[in-house]
């Protein structure tokens, strides 16, 4: 592909991801249960941080790109990525469900309550 | 059949509360609290039949599913009783308390609910607070 619609793509890709970072913040923010959602706005944090590391990489600002970059950029990176993704997605899940239990037992709470109230009058 | 009252506690756990309203001889039975401080201080607790423990303040979310559960599944005429939103405000972002308020207080009206909404006269000049005031009907001020 040809080096400017990479260097635009790229540069497209970074403002996306920090749009997406913002958002998964205001989400965090908007509950603040659980600290462990953060993860997944670091995870996204460092998917940007690997589009500029690729920017740089195009724009031959990493003097000396060696094999120990290529394996962060490929290989650890989105290992830590997918780490941090995982974390925060099962964070996520279980106060989803915890959501799902507290619905569940209030229903069942008040129809006891209404039945207490009904049998006493 | 009586009103029923939703009560959601924020500041004081259930078993004080309740020992608070008997003593001077306010029939409980009719009353369903929502407890978001008790499992705080007991996380280990039994919960009593007309009460369900949120876990703590912080938990913005649980407190209105459990609110509009309750306003949905309850018999009768129902009062939403709130206490307080000083407390709900230590542990959460003003602009979210502003929105939860909001969304609440219009869940009420469209639910035919009453609702009595606390807050400590030293907040009431918190620029959260004023909005608040500013899309409920009436306030009232009590002296201690």
């Amino acid at each position: 592909m040809n080096n400017e619609v990479t260097f635009v793509l790229r540069i497209v890709y970074i403002l996306i991801q920090l749009a997406a970072v913002h958002y998964s913040y205001i989400i965090y923010r908007y509950n603040r249960l659980h600290n462990q959602w953060l993860a997944v706005t670091v995870a996204l944090i460092l998917m940007a941080c690997q589009g500029v590391l690729a920017l740089f990489a195009q724009l031959g600002w990493i003097p000396g790109l060696t094999y120990l970059f290529q394996v962060l950029n490929e290989v650890t990176l989105p290992l830590i990525i997918s780490l941090f993704l995982l974390a925060g997605f099962w964070s996520m899940k279980r106060n989803f469900e915890k959501f799902d239990v507290i619905d569940n037992r209030m229903r069942d709470k008040i129809r006891k309550f209404n039945e207490t109230r009904e049998t006493k009058e | 059949m009586d009103k029923s009252v939703i009560y959601v506690t924020t500041n004081k756990p259930y078993p004080h509360l309740v020992n608070l309203l008997e003593r001077d001889d306010v029939d409980t039975k009719n009353i369903f609290f929502i407890d978001c401080i008790t499992k705080q201080i007991l996380p280990v607790t039994t919960e009593p039949e007309n009460c369900l423990f949120i876990n703590s303040p912080h938990e913005i979310t649980a407190i209105g599913i459990a609110v509009s559960r309750a306003v949905e599944h309850l018999k009768g005429e129902r009062v939403l009783f709130l206490d307080s939103l000083s407390t709900l405000l230590l542990y959460n972002d003003e602009k979210i308390i502003g929105q939860f308020s909001n969304f609440m207080i219009n869940k009420m009206l469209v639910s035919g609910v009453s609702s009595i909404i606390m807050v400590l006269s030293s907040d009431v000049d918190r620029e959260v607070i004023k909005q608040i005031m500013s899309f409920v009907d009436e306030v009232k001020k009590y002296e201690q």
